[in-house]
């Protein structure tokens, strides 16, 4: 029975096989979990298909395609030893042949059949491949052989380690052979000259997950025309909802958070009006039914935005539970795609650093974005002329301006304020 | 200075400390009258008498057993072991006693005892008179395990191990004891457990322990002809290891080869490979090669010569570590 990659994740390009949690030749028995997968935004559990023996194709660190076949598990009582996979079912070879030639370009179907060895050995496709096994083509490239220096130096200098020719043995790839090739880019060592007017400075690569953060940003403020509108929210009677949760805490059994708070308040008012809840294509305008609130958690690895789905539905206790179950998910890089998936519009919170105002960037496919910066106290002049202490909260509410009209983000931010002014909304 | 023999060296520097201390004897199998099997002794019983300088039955638990006790009782006994396979006889002694009684009793006992034996080939003399045993000793805690690679360093090193108060394990090269360096006429000593750049490098480290020593800087020159700077690294001891010393040193070449008597597989240089790989791996250019005898029992005859390694067999590692291995 072959592992293959599951299709996960939004983002095209390879998994890194974090790790297998199993040793190869152990017995795994269906849906137990084999190993750690990690794409370029979340880190996924990857479960045994069936019983039996695992045998490992792809090793811990390596990378590999979405829906190649990384292992098998084989079950001696029902599947002939080593069959091949069906994407190359034609000849038999041990997986790390296959992977060999994969690797070099090569179909194992080309190589002669040699009647006295039904199967592939290494040398046949040695024999039969390119001379430079790298290069081929990188994007289906597995284990690039490098020496730890050299994989250390090319980390370093933010090289590609798969575009560099390899001189030591089956072109592993040497340390010089980063040098050189950084040489020939034209970047120099460890603090070097970045640019013509001779500041120094490092490069270092970014791991996928920031990658992914920066194309999403730059394509979301490629795509839309983006408007943000700024202002104060009087929280005076929300805060006291607030105090009154905390003092209910025992038998509520949790203390909603603001952010919580907010996203009920986001979720009613976009229930109540919602002008923000769907997005602008090309040629169409797609409406949303379900009020999906996106949160955005800052973690060690960059912003994530899980989702809390049917917002509307939900009560504020039950929004807090599932906003802070998400939010360890995300600092421990545990999100599944799903939860990232299917926001339509975002909540984020830079209240909790100190923030006031800022212009948030909209998360690609939805038209909204609320920002809530610190809440502080500031004099309100009351009916009597008495100066009373009043709370106020900056916001700052970014909207695709392509679709929405600034009367339109408007009147929103009036529904937003109705709901804020009478919490009794929020039940 | 003056040239001097490793041999002599080694009967100067048990001379020494015989005068310096009298605490300082000497047992063994024919190390009094006939001043020893290889003539490392010689000269030693007229100078310090029949109580202080004693031949022995052929029992080398009995002997090394003595040794322990009169070492716990404060004496500080030089016990010889004519071979170091020999020294299987006296294991129990050496591992369960020697080693242990200074953790056993707190601190309150310590042993300081010097077993010196010949090891390693070289006198064509088979299986049971050949070998280096020194991993099976760096295994056991508590005892230290000294490789002298010339005459310099076995005077110092020796002197070190009988002042030392701690059980050493002091493996004199057999095939090294007719050679010549210059030692220096005044007294001097090397410390346990730091390694000595012999020669420095940039190319490649060879890290060498005991007679291996000798062949990298064989090799090392015939490479520096070539342009190829080796750096030698003497071990000295096989415990404790000197890591700083080999650390900054493969840090600085990026490759490694190690080279002992010895076979392979659970040998010195697989710990200073494990000590690289835990330490210092994303240093590494090339994989670590070990350069060794065959894994099997050294053979009678001129059959040795085809398992034992030499500075060939480094030359080569050298040279397939700078092409990536």
């Amino acid at each position: 029975m072959e592992i293959r990659i599951p299709k996960i994740g939004v983002e095209d390009g390879d998994v890194l096989i974090q790790g297998w949690t199993k040793l190869a030749g152990s017995f795994v028995q269906k849906d137990e979990i084999i190993a750690i997968l990690e794409t370029d935004k979340v880190v996924n559990d990857l479960a045994s298909p069936g019983d039996g023996v695992l045998e490992i194709v792809v090793a811990e660190g390596q990378r590999a395609r979405m829906t190649e076949v990384i292992g098998f598990v084989r079950n001696p009582q029902q599947e002939k030893p080593l069959a091949a996979p069906d994407n190359e079912q034609t000849r038999r070879a041990a997986p790390s042949v296959r992977r060999l030639a994969r690797s070099m370009g090569v179909e194992l179907s080309d190589i002669a059949a040699d009647s006295a060895h039904a199967r592939v050995t290494r040398q046949d496709v040695l024999n039969l491949g390119p001379k430079k096994a790298k290069t081929v083509d990188p994007g289906t490239d597995s284990f690039i052989r490098a020496t730890p220096l050299a994989r250390e130096l090319s980390r370093q200098w933010a090289l590609d380690l798969s575009t560099i020719e390899g001189s030591g043995p089956d072109h592993a790839v040497l340390a010089d052979d980063v040098r050189r090739a950084e040489a020939a880019a034209g970047t120099s060592s460890e603090h070097q000259s970045l640019g013509s007017d001779q500041r120094l400075g490092q490069r270092r690569s970014l791991p996928p997950i920031r990658q992914a953060i920066a194309r999403n940003l730059v394509q979301s403020l490629a795509e839309t025309a983006q408007m943000t509108l700024m202002g104060w929210f009087d929280v005076g009677a929300l805060l006291t909802l607030y105090q009154a949760l905390q003092e209910d805490h025992e038998y509520l059994g949790v203390s909603p958070s603001w952010s919580a708070i907010f996203v009920r308040v986001l979720a009613v008012s976009l229930t109540a009006n919602p002008v923000l809840n769907g997005f602008l294509t090309d040629h169409e305008w797609v409406q949303w039914d379900a009020v999906n609130i996106g949160l955005a958690v800052a973690t060690d690895r960059g912003l994530l935005v899980p989702v809390i789905r049917q917002a509307d539905q939900k009560s504020l206790v039950a929004i807090h539970r599932e906003a802070a179950f998400l939010a360890i998910q995300a600092r421990e890089g545990r999100l599944s795609p799903d939860d990232m998936n299917g926001g339509t519009v975002t909540l984020s919170n830079f209240g909790s650093f100190g923030g006031e105002w800022g212009t948030p960037i909209l998360h690609r496919g939805q038209s909204g974005l609320l920002g809530i910066g610190a809440m502080e106290k500031h004099p309100i002049v009351d009916q009597d002329d008495h100066i009373v202490v009043g709370y106020r909260m900056p916001y700052s509410l970014t909207v695709d301006h392509r679709a929405i009209d600034g009367a339109v983000a408007g009147s929103f931010v009036k529904t937003l304020k109705e709901m804020i002014a009478r919490p009794t909304r929020l039940m | 200075m003056s040239q001097l023999s490793y041999r002599r060296a080694i009967t100067q520097a048990i001379d020494e400390e015989m005068a310096r201390n009298p605490d300082v004897f000497l047992i063994g199998e024919d190390v009094a009258e006939s001043g020893g099997a290889f003539g490392l002794t010689r000269g030693l019983l007229a100078r310090y008498g029949d109580r202080r300088v004693r031949d022995t039955p052929i029992s080398e638990e009995a002997i090394v057993g003595l040794g322990v006790g009169a070492a716990a009782l404060g004496l500080r006994p030089i016990v010889e072991i004519m071979f170091m396979d020999f020294m299987y006889l006296a294991m129990d002694q050496i591992a369960n006693h020697a080693a242990k009684m200074r953790y056993m009793y707190g601190g309150q006992v310590q042993i300081p005892l010097v077993v010196r034996t010949l090891s390693g080939g070289g006198f064509r003399a088979g299986m049971h008179h050949s070998q280096s045993l020194e991993s099976l000793f760096g295994h056991i805690p508590g005892l230290k395990v000294v490789m002298p690679s010339d005459a310099y360093e076995a005077k110092g090193l020796l002197k070190s191990s009988i002042r030392d108060p701690n059980p050493v394990i002091f493996m004199e090269q057999k095939s090294l004891l007719g050679a010549k360096v210059s030692v220096p006429d005044d007294e001097y000593l090397i410390p346990l457990g730091l390694a000595h750049v012999q020669r420095p490098g940039s190319d490649v480290t060879v890290v060498a322990i005991g007679i291996m020593v000798q062949h990298a800087r064989l090799a090392a020159e015939e490479l520096f002809k070539e342009g190829i700077e080796v750096e030698v690294v003497d071990a000295r001891t096989a415990m404790p290891i000197d890591s700083e010393t080999i650390l900054a040193s493969v840090k600085k070449t990026h490759r490694l080869i190690v080279a002992h008597e010895a076979p392979a597989p659970f040998g010195f240089g697989a710990e200073i490979a494990a000590l690289i790989a835990e330490k210092a791996l994303y240093y590494l250019d090339a994989p670590i090669i070990r350069v060794t005898s065959q894994f099997t029992p050294v053979p009678v005859g001129r059959s040795e010569d085809y398992i034992l390694p030499g500075a060939k067999d480094i030359v080569d590692a050298v040279h397939r570590s700078l092409k990536g291995g």
